[in-house]
Order: structure tokens, then C-alpha cells, then sequence
């Protein structure tokens, strides 16, 4: 019994009538709640013909029948995937090039060219039997229609060899917007097909260096995951340092030497303005935010040493967390807020340490050849990412209890990683000064891939997913 | 009746051969009526097939089983699809079987695993299945069990 395809239907599109607002002319105000509340996302109805993706149950009889064929050693290999034009379009940009290259480049999808298949008809079904030639597996189709400085967007996502739709939507935005919805629509597909939420809907902060290197000018910058929209957000008037994005505000932390002091400062991004964490006397450096956003933990410096402690937004509600007299730093909260990990010279060199959000139970985790440090707690909870200084510069990845240490790159200098939301990827810089770059490669260890920026870049922070 | 059978019927008495046991009995290896009969496309035979011939059907689906090597907790993960193929073997139809139906519904990792278990069984390089004469011919269906 095959699949039958009826005439199709036009997609039926409901939903509440929302407007998102535009970005104001090219200074760019990265209001992600404003995006987010605001941005028209209505489901399409599958095409009468097709069948949905739901699966149907064995029939009664044949289920846990203890006669079983086997098929085990699967082979690691992309999804191969089609995503032809969009019918329509837009002047504001090529949405279908920017979802194609976040699915190519994260290394888990094969863009296949269907150049030689028919376009499939506006609220039709595709001809999957001529799909199912070109080797893909999954097809994207869609329509663009641009009204003024509005647009709306419709695609599908469809199965091509059980012949079914997986996913439909459209999309109602302004055209400035274009970008972001097309690393939505790229998400979307990457949460279907592979189960977990996807990251292209992100950005990345940054430290850009210009200038002498006896004279840098050192700027906070930010751009979209694919390394679009760059965009300074410091002069470079003050250094700053090790940009960190809240959880849940427009905020990134960082460190700066503003009036010669090393402090931590609160960046707002919908504002554009700084402000102080705290009025603290001595050196903070090494922040991050809490898990909810609340807080910051960071590193104060105390009589040759330097002490964890945890402190609200404003610097009050001091916590301390440490205080064993070496240089504890660099902590970071695992994701359910239990535990933290954190660097530490205590045992004689620098290591790695847990330890409950409290303070309680301190533990060494990282027993390996040379010194570790920079460790950062994967999203998915089950991987602390590092560096490792030993022969040369490492980036790797271990258990939350030190077991399981691989080593994903390694360079004369490869340091500071920073996981993706969903904990697939990592990015971290290589190379120093003004031959810094960025670098993204999957834990498993494949897909290693430098992202460009116009200036060297460092000190890598990854936001959390906008929408 | 003619007298030519009644002697017939009493030489045939004389040999006992209605007092012994009978010897007919069902052939499970032809399928059919042991595992359900009557419709045939609700029988399964898996069953009816030998380790080797479950074997070779296995190596030829693995060639198109593929997985992402990533993916949370992939490596204990496992699915049991039921496949229905076509008189000339083919494979037409994939469903989640039974057991693992509620996983499916819950997990959205494991929701793509076994999506993909069922692309392997669909493809066209892999969905004609290598069976045994025996089974060729009339629409059949079999249960795998996807792994790692």
C-alpha cells in the first residue's frame, strides 16, 4: 500500500495578527524579548493528500514478536537534504542560502542539489518519487512574499521516503528581519530531524583587536553564529575583556580596565550603556551569570589569591564561595544550578575543580598531562569543555566527573571554549593577538570550521537561543 | 455399493491401517497458519526465517542505517519497527512497532533515531529485501530491531 497523493489544498494559516518591530536604520537594537514576543509564527496544515508524520502502531499480533532482524553497526553520516528556491522572494536578502548554510555547516545535514526536479506547486505536495533520484531524504520548500518592508514566509519540511509532511509554518515579519527568520526556519528543521533544539537562531560575542600590537585597540563586538550583521559595541576608548551573555537579558558581562581598575561590568544591549558590578575594592575578573540570569559568580581578588563568590546584579548579596588562598577562577554554573566547576592552582598547578553552588565539596576532576583551565559546563549538562596547556594548547571535553577526557583540536595556542545552546558545538579562538580567530568544531570531534570576522577575534561568548 | 468395494474396504480393515496413528501434521516453515493466517498481510515471518537468511536481510538494510553520532544517549538506544513489503520483496511500509511507540510520542531524540531506522528500511538501495524463495512472491512482513 503506497502513500496516495490527492490534489492538494492550500495551507491554512491562522493565528493572531502580530507585527514585528522594525530595527532602527543600522544602529542595531538586539531586543531578543521584542523579537521574540512579537514575531507571527501560524502552522500550516498538512496538504490533504499527504499523510502526517505520526506514526501508526504495528498491528495487533506482530508487536514484541520475539523473531527479530538485526540491524546493528550504523555508519555516522549527514542527512542529505534538499532545499530548492522559494517561490517568491525578497529583495532584503537570500533567505534560502543563509537556512542552507547553517544546515551545511554544522555538519550534520548534506545540502543535495535538486536543480533537475520539478518546483513543487504552491500548497502542493512534492513529486517524491523524483526526490527520491536526487538521494535526499528530507525537503524543504517554501514561498516568500514581500509586501512593502513586510514579509511573509511559509515553508515545509517533508519526509521524502515514507512521502510525508514533518513540519509547516509561515512566518510574518518585518523585511529587516529576513535573516533571523531564516535561522529560525533552520532551527525548526534541525529540532525535527535530529530531536534537539537547534543554535543558527544566536550570536556571538567577541573581543576585536586592532592596531599596534604594542597599542591594541580592544572592542566588544557581536554578530550572528554565521558571522553576519558584525557589529562593534564599544569604541575601543576602554578595553574590554571576556564578554559573557545573561541567560535571560539583553546583558553581556565583561572585564575592563576602565580607570586602570579590573572590574566586571554589566553591558546592556537594548540601551547600549555599562554599568559596574558592585563597588568591590580589590580586582573582579572571570564572570558569569547565574543560571537564572539573577546573579553574577566571578573571581575577587584577596591577599595574593583570588576567592569565588557569587553576588546579585548590582554587586550586593555577596556570597563567598572559596577561600583557600590560591587563585580559584574562571567558575561556571552546571545547567540545573547544582554544582560549579572552576580553575583552581590550590593542589600546586592549575586544575580543574567541582563543587556544590554552595561551596561545599570541593573536588579535583582533571588528572590529566598538563595544566587545565577555562572549563565551561556543556548546556546538556554532560560535558565540561577546556583548555589544557601541555606540550601545546588543547581543546577538550570530559565528564562532569573528570572520566571520559577527549581532546578535540589542538594548536601552538587554541584556548577559551564556549558551547552552543544545545551543547552540540563548540567555538574557541586560536591563535593571539592580531592573528586571533574563531573556531567551531562538533564534540564529537569533527567538522572543525573557522568562522571569518573582518578584524582578529577572541574570547568567544555564545548567546543563548533568541527566540 | 458394488461388492468389488465392499472387498476393497474389508482388505483395507484387514491391514489395521485405520487403527494406527496418523501421521500427517502442519508445516510451520511454510508460514500461513501457524502465525495467524487468513489475511496474509498480518502474518509476520521473521519468524520462519533461518539465522542465516535473517543475516543476510540485516547486512543488506545496514548499508543504508545510518545515525548521528552525537545525538544524547544514541549509543543505548533501539527501535523495533515492523516493515511490509510487496510481492516482489520490496519494502513499502515502515511503523514504529508496538513497545516503542510511547518513546517515540516522548522523545524527540529517539524520535529521530527511529525516523531514520525507518528512511534505512525505505531507501530505495536497501528496501528490496534478499528472501528466501520461499517467502518470495505475496506480500509479507517481518520486525527489525534497530541499533546502534
Amino acid at each position: 500500500m503506497t502513500n496516495l497523493l490527492l490534489p492538494p489544498g492550500p495551507p491554512d494559516v491562522t493565528g493572531p495578527d502580530l507585527r514585528v518591530p522594525d530595527l532602527p536604520g543600522m544602529v542595531r537594537r538586539i531586543t531578543r524579548r521584542g523579537m521574540i514576543g512579537t514575531t507571527l509564527a501560524t502552522t500550516l496544515a498538512v496538504p490533504a493528500f499527504a499523510q502526517s508524520a505520526a506514526p501508526a502502531a504495528a498491528p495487533a499480533g506482530n508487536a514484541a514478536t520475539s523473531a527479530v532482524i538485526d540491524v546493528n553497526r550504523a555508519r555516522t553520516a549527514p542527512i542529505p537534504i534538499a532545499i530548492p528556491p522559494f517561490a517568491g522572494g525578497t529583495s532584503a536578502g537570500d533567505m534560502v542560502g543563509v537556512i542552507s548554510n547553517d544546515l551545511n555547516n554544522c555538519g550534520l545535514f548534506r545540502i543535495v542539489d535538486g536543480s533537475g526536479v520539478a518546483a513543487t506547486p504552491p500548497g502542493g505536495a512534492p513529486d517524491f518519487d523524483a526526490w527520491k533520484g536526487t538521494g535526499a531524504q528530507a525537503l524543504v520548500t517554501g514561498s516568500i512574499t514581500q509586501n512593502g518592508d513586510q514579509l511573509r514566509v511559509e515553508f515545509r519540511l517533508w519526509d521524502i521516503l515514507p512521502g510525508t509532511q514533518l513540519q509547516g509554518t509561515a512566518y510574518t515579519t518585518g523585511a529587516a528581519n529576513w535573516r533571523r527568520i531564516a535561522h529560525i526556519i533552520a532551527d525548526v528543521v534541525y529540532q525535527r530531524l535530529l530531536g534537539e533544539k537547534g543554535y543558527f537562531d544566536t550570536r556571538i560575542a567577541y573581543i576585536s583587536t586592532t592596531g599596534p600590537g604594542n597599542n591594541p585597540t580592544k572592542r566588544l563586538a557581536i554578530m550572528d553564529q554565521d558571522g553576519a550583521n558584525n557589529r562593534f559595541l564599544t569604541d575601543g576608548s576602554w578595553t574590554a575583556l571576556g564578554p559573557r551573555f545573561s541567560p535571560t537579558r539583553d546583558q553581556i558581562a565583561f572585564i575592563s580596565y576602565i580607570n586602570k581598575a579590573v572590574r566586571v561590568y554589566l553591558f546592556d544591549l537594548g540601551t547600549g550603556t555599562r554599568s559596574l558590578v558592585g563597588n568591590f575594592r580589590t580586582m573582579t575578573f572571570a564572570p558569569r551569570f547565574t543560571p537564572d540570569g539573577s546573579g553574577i559568580i566571578m573571581s575577587l581578588y584577596r591577599n595574593g589569591g583570588s576567592n569565588i563568590i557569587t553576588c546579585s546584579l548590582d554587586g550586593g548579596d555577596v556570597r563567598t564561595l572559596t577561600n583557600s588562598g590560591a587563585i580559584d577562577s574562571s567558575p561556571c554554573f552546571s545547567p540545573d544550578g547544582s554544582q560549579i566547576v572552576f580553575e583552581s592552582d590550590r593542589g600546586g598547578d592549575r586544575q580543574l575543580y567541582v563543587m556544590g553552588a554552595d561551596g561545599s565539596g570541593v573536588r579535583r576532576i582533571s588528572f590529566g598531562a598538563g595544566r587545565y583551565g577555562d572549563p565551561v559546563w556543556s548546556p546538556r549538562g554532560d560535558l565540561i569543555a577546556f583548555t589544557r596547556l601541555g606540550d601545546t594548547f588543547a581543546i577538550g571535553v570530559m565528564a562532569p566527573d573528570g572520566s571520559g577526557e577527549r581532546i578535540l583540536s589542538e594548536s601552538y595556542y587554541v584556548v577559551a571554549p564556549t558551547f552552543c545552546p544545545n551543547g552540540r558545538v563548540i567555538m574557541f579562538q586560536r591563535g593571539d593577538g592580531d592573528s586571533a580567530r574563531l573556531v567551531t568544531i562538533d564534540i564529537t570531534g569533527f567538522d572543525e570550521q573557522a568562522l571569518q570576522t573582518s578584524t582578529s577575534a577572541s574570547d568567544p561568548a555564545w548567546s543563548p537561543l533568541l527566540s | 455399493m458394488s461388492q468389488t468395494v465392499l472387498n476393497t474396504l474389508e482388505k483395507l480393515r484387514s491391514m489395521n491401517l485405520d487403527q494406527k496413528a496418523p501421521t500427517a501434521r502442519y508445516n510451520p516453515a511454510q508460514g500461513g497458519a501457524p502465525h495467524g493466517g487468513g489475511n496474509p498481510n498480518n502474518s509476520n515471518a521473521t519468524a520462519s526465517l533461518t539465522q542465516a537468511e535473517r543475516g543476510a536481510i540485516g547486512d543488506k538494510v545496514r548499508q543504508c542505517w545510518f545515525i548521528d553520532g552525537g545525538a544524547p544517549n544514541v549509543q543505548s538506544m533501539s527501535v523495533l519497527l515492523t516493515a511490509y513489503t510487496k510481492p516482489d520483496g520490496t519494502v513499502y511500509r515502515a511503523v514504529i512497532a508496538g513497545p516503542d511507540i510511547a518513546r517515540y510520542q516522548s522523545d524527540p531524540v529517539f524520535a529521530a533515531f527511529a525516523d531514520r531506522a525507518v528512511r534505512a528500511l525505505l531507501d530505495y538501495r536497501c528496501s528490496a529485501l534478499p528472501l528466501p524463495p520461499s517467502l518470495e512472491g505475496r506480500p509479507e512482513t517481518f520486525t527489525f530491531r534497530f541499533s546502534p
